[in-house]
């Protein structure tokens, strides 16, 4: 096979499709679930997941050409849309026949069994990870407190990231039902994002069973590729908000002020439309192209963090400038503002620039 | 999407880099800037290992590959040298574009064989002193006298002029009208009577000469008029669209040269007893060259590519060029920073990477032009 940049046709329907149900979803109030169900029903669900096991089957450039599109009406649902689908479709399928995890899979196919993210580190680092402490029998005992878990307040599941107590480097990964005794899930006190905004979820010694956790080196595994898969989703999310911002700012560009002639016949603001567009062109390529190698086994994450990396900046500078050029009328709930929060938000979605930055160093060898 | 190279580009990339680890050795790369030689032995060398006129047709001698072998190439190019890319590739795909896209069949089968087999230079001339950016000013003049054409006016900034055996000229031959319906270029052999080529000293690419290329009551034949008559400006715009194509692969070249230099001094250099790239301040900085490289090479890639399947990449070729100059400049100015005091050496490479990637942001139309033709795509026309 020779280079070809062309979605495959497969890839071009699924675009079309997501368009059309984010635009017909999209209310103008951000972060209703709505846009989910409808994709939930029209079967544009389970991406990752292989159709032998009832998914879609259409991997990772699909993932983020859905989160693009997403992103560009609603980065929040774009954003819980990517992670839902890691977590509720990739993880159970990658785990394997475990009936406990193939319950998970296919609730979550079925459109009843959403499983939101509780991995994000707080505040304090990975000391402040939730702690797992292991029973005789297997079973974990689960203590957090404020994991920040986006979309919890809608999902049947939360998949939850844990540091066994006296073990070593590994992860534990495991799914706790949303409703069950010693979980509380409460919206986060910042942050937007609506029905799937943030939420912080404290864990009071949840008991879980041992076939519902991931454990050890092989949880530490899964916990890697679920992180690029993380990074993926916000850097196809971050590139649709950046194509909307850009599309927000050339508008408001075109628009007349005051009686005068648009802002659009400055060479300043066309120069910085054209540096904005030529960067939104470049992080979509980039997000693609790390997808891709994500996909055909390059090995480490490096890809996947240059991608993050360069479509945040894309869309926080996107949101500078539609900023700019929309000026106070931008700064309203109709306006642009809902966007400059969710560029700000991204940014520290799945990682941020200094641990991406340092993770591509580590791949540089320093 | 499909983002890996066939075996076929990965073995002719892995000779490309073989060619250049035999043929262009450091001494040698400092000898011909220091000399300030046009390097006709290794333009010959390169033909003959058969990397000359990869993209023109094989139907007349080329490689018949396409522009995305043509960018694999290029960036190998530059990322060795300044000098080398633009010696070997100028031709190639300056005047290679032009016959390919305007010449006659005659044209075709008499200069694109020579041009595969590296027995001819040709420089492009279009630039003048009062028409660099606004190429639809120049006022070179071609009058008719018979079955010929005489040419009087002033080029400057002509690449390898004093090495060329031909200059791909661009003149007007309407005094008034716009660019479309004006202009006519000429294949001028360099020796012509009255045509005279004085190189001018510049900051880098030492071993190519820019020149300003005096033309003097300059006789052309007809039969050397490369596409019709007062049309020449799709020609010229042809050439362009070609041009910043390769420029995004040579400035993306330029970027990796200057990265990997600077990547290898920081495991290299020891202060506070680790190497300098264990700090964080230099890691980061790394890896922002390495973001902004990946970004230049996936837009260089994206326009190679379009061009190749015959869609319209005139935005992405300046996506691509603008892109590729300013990652170029911005990651030799770093490397700078991360080589110190010895990157300000004339014995460490990075001053020769920090003085080439200048020229990359003004060559070819600059930046700002870059921009324009940009803004212009996206439907912003007019400005203040």
């Amino acid at each position: 096979m020779s280079i070809d940049l062309a979605l495959s046709p497969e890839e071009e329907a699924l675009q079309r499709e997501v368009r059309a149900v984010a635009e017909q979803c999209s209310s103008g109030d951000p972060g209703t679930a709505a846009p989910l169900r409808a994709m939930s029903e029209r079967g544009i669900w389970g991406l990752l997941v292989p159709a032998a096991l009832g998914g879609r089957g259409s991997g990772l450039v699909s993932l983020v050409v859905a989160c693009e599109e997403l992103g560009r009406v609603d980065p929040w649902v774009g954003l819980a849309f990517g992670l839902f689908e890691i977590a509720g479709g990739w993880l159970p399928a990658y785990w394997g026949e475990v009936p406990e995890v193939q319950g998970v899979l296919e609730s979550y196919l079925r459109g009843d069994g959403l499983c939101a993210f509780a991995l994000e580190e707080s505040p304090a680092g990975v000391e402040g990870l939730t702690r797992a402490h292991r029973f005789e029998d297997g079973d974990y005992l689960l203590r957090g407190q404020e994991v920040p878990s986006r979309g919890a307040r809608i999902a049947a599941r939360l998949l939850v990231v844990a540091r066994e107590e006296r073990a070593g480097d590994g992860a534990l990964l495991a799914y706790v039902p949303a409703r069950a005794a010693g979980v509380a899930v409460r919206p986060a006190a910042l942050g937007g994002g609506g029905e799937v905004g943030l939420c912080a979820v404290d864990l009071e010694d949840v008991r879980i069973s041992a076939r519902d956790a991931l454990p050890g080196e092989r949880g530490g595994e899964a916990l890697r590729s679920l992180c690029i898969r993380h990074k993926l989703v916000v850097a196809g999310v971050a590139t649709g908000l950046a194509q909307a911002l850009w599309e927000k700012a050339l508008e408001a560009a075109a628009s007349e002020r005051g009686g005068g002639p648009p802002p659009a016949g400055r060479q300043a603001v066309q120069h910085a439309l054209a540096a904005a567009h030529t960067r939104v062109e470049a992080a979509r390529l980039v997000a693609r192209h790390a997808a891709w190698c994500a996909e055909n086994g390059v090995p480490d994450g490096l890809h996947a963090a240059i991608a993050r990396c360069y479509a945040v900046e894309a869309a926080t500078q996107a949101a500078a400038l539609a900023a700019r050029l929309t000026g106070a009328r931008g700064r309203t709930a109709t306006g642009v503002q809902p966007y400059l929060d969710a560029a700000r938000e991204l940014d520290t979605a799945g990682g941020c620039p200094e641990s991406d930055k340092d993770g591509i160093a580590q791949s540089l060898g320093l | 999407m499909e983002f890996d190279l066939t075996p076929e580009q990965e073995l002719m990339v892995a000779s490309v880099r073989e060619f250049l680890r035999r043929e262009c050795p450091r001494p040698y790369l400092r000898a011909i800037e220091e000399r300030q030689e046009f390097p006709f032995a290794l333009y010959r060398k390169f033909a003959e290992a058969g990397f000359m006129g990869l993209q023109l047709p094989a139907d007349y001698g080329g490689g018949g590959r396409s522009w995305v072998d043509l960018f694999l190439v290029a960036t190998e190019l530059a990322k060795v040298s300044g000098s080398v890319y633009m010696a070997l590739l100028a031709t190639s795909v300056f005047a290679g574009e032009a016959l390919v896209a305007a010449g006659t069949e005659a044209q075709k089968r008499f200069y694109l064989p020579k041009i595969a087999r590296g027995e001819i230079v040709i420089a492009f001339g279009l630039t003048e002193a009062n028409a660099g950016s606004d190429a639809t000013a120049i006022r070179t003049f071609a009058r008719r006298d018979g079955d010929a054409f005489v040419i009087s006016g002033t080029k400057m900034f002509t690449s390898a002029a004093d090495a060329a055996d031909r200059i791909l000229t661009v003149t007007r031959t309407q005094r008034e009208g716009p660019a479309t319906r004006a202009f006519t270029v000429f294949l001028v052999d360099a020796k012509s009577p009255g045509l005279q080529v004085r190189p001018i000293p510049k900051l880098g690419h030492h071993a190519v000469h820019t020149c300003e290329v005096v033309f003097d009551q300059v006789r052309v034949p007809a039969a050397d008029m490369l596409g019709p008559c007062d049309r020449g400006w799709e020609v010229v715009r042809g050439v362009l669209d070609a041009e910043r194509i390769w420029a995004g692969a040579t400035g993306l070249g330029a970027a990796l040269g200057a990265f990997e230099l600077a990547l290898a001094y920081a495991k290299e250099r020891y202060q506070f007893g680790r190497p300098i790239g264990k700090f964080q301040a230099i890691s980061h900085m790394l890896a922002e060259m390495r973001i902004e490289i990946e970004a230049a090479r996936q837009l260089a890639l994206l326009a190679a590519w379009k061009k190749d399947r015959g869609l319209p990449c005139s935005k992405e070729a300046s996506m691509a060029k603008y892109v590729a100059a300013e990652t170029a400049q911005r990651t030799a100015t770093r490397g700078m920073q991360i080589l110190g005091g010895y990157g300000y050496t004339m014995e460490y490479d990075m001053q020769r990477y920090y003085r080439e990637s200048k020229l990359m942001e003004v060559a070819g139309g600059s930046t700002e032009i870059q921009k324009n033709i940009i803004a212009a795509h996206l439907g912003l026309r007019g400005q203040v």
